[in-house]
């Protein structure tokens, strides 16, 4: 390790002339296409303002940079949070071989989910303006700023001794060590705390939420399917990350990748369980019924049955019967799930009365695709150099 | 409040309470439901009665250490091999028995333990410590040898030195972490290189120009070389004393 030079780590080995040409692939090329055309899209929206880039108005003050880059991307990173306590707290060490990459998609989750939340905030050299100068200690949003800005700093922490391991740097690897477990017991605090807060912004608009959706459990919802969220993104991502970057995997250590999936499914069809009985009780405590009868009705009863109980009774039936290919597609039918409840909640369900019907406009779908094209560029760019699946070393052989 | 009003807030009560009753009802069959299936487990326990004898397998050695073929290795260096009645055999390679020389005893798990892949399974007793061992499969145990308790670990590690049958029903998803052929002799070659290594870093490559390691390499390096050594390449923590 010590041996490898800057420029040996950062173009895994080969000269920068090489390295630029192994990425004449495909893949690049699509990637290239969505940046050049997404970063300068993201730059108009922040010279011209969300009027000249959005279909945001008065009425409809938040559209998809809040109701998927935010809330869809907290929601799926919380398998850092989720892993880390069921490794460190309640004992499940043979889920360690997936903890680093649990925790690097976390802590990417944040990052570009903050990065979309700047894309709709705007003047984010003001940032600093919440957590220093101005505290709106009443506000949810001051909560929620300050949890995920901790959060972040905490994933951050918690991924820095793979980053030490990578450059060779014994010293702060071992302080890191030392405060490990404070870090992870403070990021699963704070993450719960947020993760149900952002359920919490919508109980101030019980007016524009439709009754299907609005309940005053909403923070419990929000918790407990990021939970069901998090797993089910660590089955999806370990499954991808572990086919594309076999070689990064330790060979002296071989990751029963199965196991742990099954394992990880078994623990996602009973949140998903108990979430469903929870909108149950929601519709019940509302007194909702009826409302079940009209298209509303037909929406809600796809997500909840067709996206959350759905894929909960694949997880049980995949765990019990070892079917490791049918415990995948749950994990994307229930990461789905999330994302059109974050997405009902927050656009579709949200202003249900309002005549105008808001749809995003071009850039803010193409600003949405490029923060998540740049979000997997940079896990790709992590995982090919630094020891996330396992594979302690400078370089690998080819970037993948 | 009026009556009707009255009425209709017991009716949604009552709705929400059963809601409760129904999912703690539900909820622990649903559970049991996730779990992995046992029956299968369970049948071969009843099946296994005597343990079987198995006649030695002939090793290669690859350097320092005997890699046989026809069976898997795990990188924690405990050997497993299919049976004829579907069960699986499971021992301690030859590199576990050089490092721990004379075994004066082996601590096996009962009869019906259920032992995971990569976790600590049994334990091999030398004049230097204890050194846990992890299992090769997944499985129930079904059957142990009383015979690798009285030297066999040390004469025969591959063959009537075999430490305990195990009923492994996935059996085929495990071995795709095992090595065998010409893969588990070059990583013997490279456990050999990180030995050497490991004991005595500083000569490098220079002791593999001659002899062999002594059996015992435990009781030879000292406590704290033994714990590394354990941790290293047993993915364990060993313990030093009887």
């Amino acid at each position: 390790m010590s041996e490898a030079t800057l420029s040996d780590r950062l173009f895994l080995g080969k000269s920068a002339k090489d390295y630029a040409r192994s990425h004449k692939t495909p893949w690049d090329v699509a990637i290239a296409i969505i940046l050049l055309v997404g970063i300068p899209v993201i730059i108009y929206r922040f010279v011209f303002g969300l009027g000249a880039a959005t279909h945001l108005s008065q009425a409809t003050p938040w559209g998809l940079w809040i109701g998927f880059d935010m809330l869809c991307g907290v929601a799926l990173a919380a398998g850092g949070y989720t892993l880390a306590a069921a490794v460190t707290l309640f004992g499940f060490r043979e889920l360690r071989p997936v903890v680093r990459a649990a925790i690097l998609t976390g802590f990417l989750g944040y990052v570009f989910a903050v990065i979309g939340l700047l894309c709709d905030l705007g003047q984010p050299w003001r940032i600093a303006y919440p957590l220093v100068y101005s505290w709106g200690t009443t506000s949810v949003m001051f909560e929620v700023g300050w949890c995920v800005a901790l959060y972040t700093t905490v994933l951050a922490m918690e991924f820095l001794p793979a980053f030490f391991e990578w450059m060779g740097w014994t010293f702060p690897l071992r302080l890191l060590h030392r405060i490990e477990i404070g870090a992870i017991v403070l990021g699963i605090v704070l993450s719960t705390l947020h993760q149900s807060s952002l359920g919490s912004l919508f109980l101030m608009a019980p007016g524009k939420l439709h009754p299907l959706w609005y309940s005053p459990y909403l923070p419990v919802f929000f918790f407990v399917s990021s939970i069901a969220a998090g797993l089910s993104m660590v089955i999806f991502e370990s499954g991808i990350s572990h086919r594309l970057f076999h070689d990064r995997t330790d060979p002296d250590r071989p990751v029963d990748l199965d196991r742990i999936v099954l394992g990880l499914a078994r623990g996602a069809a009973v949140v998903l369980f108990a979430y469903v009985f929870l909108r149950l009780q929601g519709l019940a405590d509302g007194e909702n019924w009826h409302l079940l009868r009209t298209g509303w009705g037909a929406l809600w009863l796809v997500e909840v049955g067709g996206f959350a109980l759905l894929p909960s009774l694949m997880f049980a039936y995949g765990s019990r019967h070892g079917r490791v290919k049918l415990v995948r597609v749950a994990s994307i039918v229930a990461v789905l799930g999330v994302v059109l409840n974050r997405l009902d909640v927050s656009i579709i369900a949200f202003n249900w009365k309002h005549p105008f019907t808001y749809f995003p406009s071009w850039m803010e779908i193409v600003g949405s695709v490029t923060i998540v094209t740049l979000g997997v560029v940079t896990f790709r760019w992590i995982v090919n150099r630094m020891p996330v699946l396992g594979r302690r070393g400078a370089s690998a052989s080819a970037e993948r | 409040m009026d009556t009707g009003m009255l009425s209709d807030l017991q009716t949604a009560k009552s709705i929400e309470y059963l809601l409760a009753l129904s999912f703690l009802v539900l909820f622990v069959p649903f559970w049991r439901f996730t779990a992995p299936r046992v029956a299968v487990l369970a049948e071969a326990v009843e099946k296994a009665a005597v343990p079987v004898f198995v006649p030695a397998l002939r090793p290669e050695p690859v350097g320092w250490f005997h890699v046989p073929d026809g069976l898997g290795l795990h990188p924690g260096h405990a050997w497993a091999k299919a049976t004829d009645g579907g069960e699986v055999l499971v021992g301690a390679d030859d590199f576990a028995r050089a490092v721990i020389g004379r075994v004066q005893d082996v601590d096996l798990p009962p009869l019906g333990t259920i032992v995971r892949q990569g976790e600590p399974a049994f334990t091999l007793r030398g004049a230097a410590g204890k050194l846990p061992m992890v299992s090769p499969v997944d499985g129930m145990v079904v059957a142990t040898n009383p015979s690798a308790r009285i030297g066999a670990v040390e004469s025969d590690p591959y063959g009537s030195g075999w430490l305990m049958r195990v009923a492994a029903p996935q059996f085929k998803r495990n071995a795709r972490q095992l090595l065998s052929g010409s893969a588990a002799r070059a990583w013997m070659e490279d456990v050999a290189k990180r030995l050497r290594s490991a004991i005595a870093p500083d000569l490098g490559p220079a002791l593999a120009d001659g002899g062999v390691p002594v059996d015992g390499i435990a009781g030879e390096v000292g406590p704290e070389a033994f714990r590394q050594i354990a941790k290293e390449f047993f993915f364990v923590e060993s313990e030093g004393g009887m």
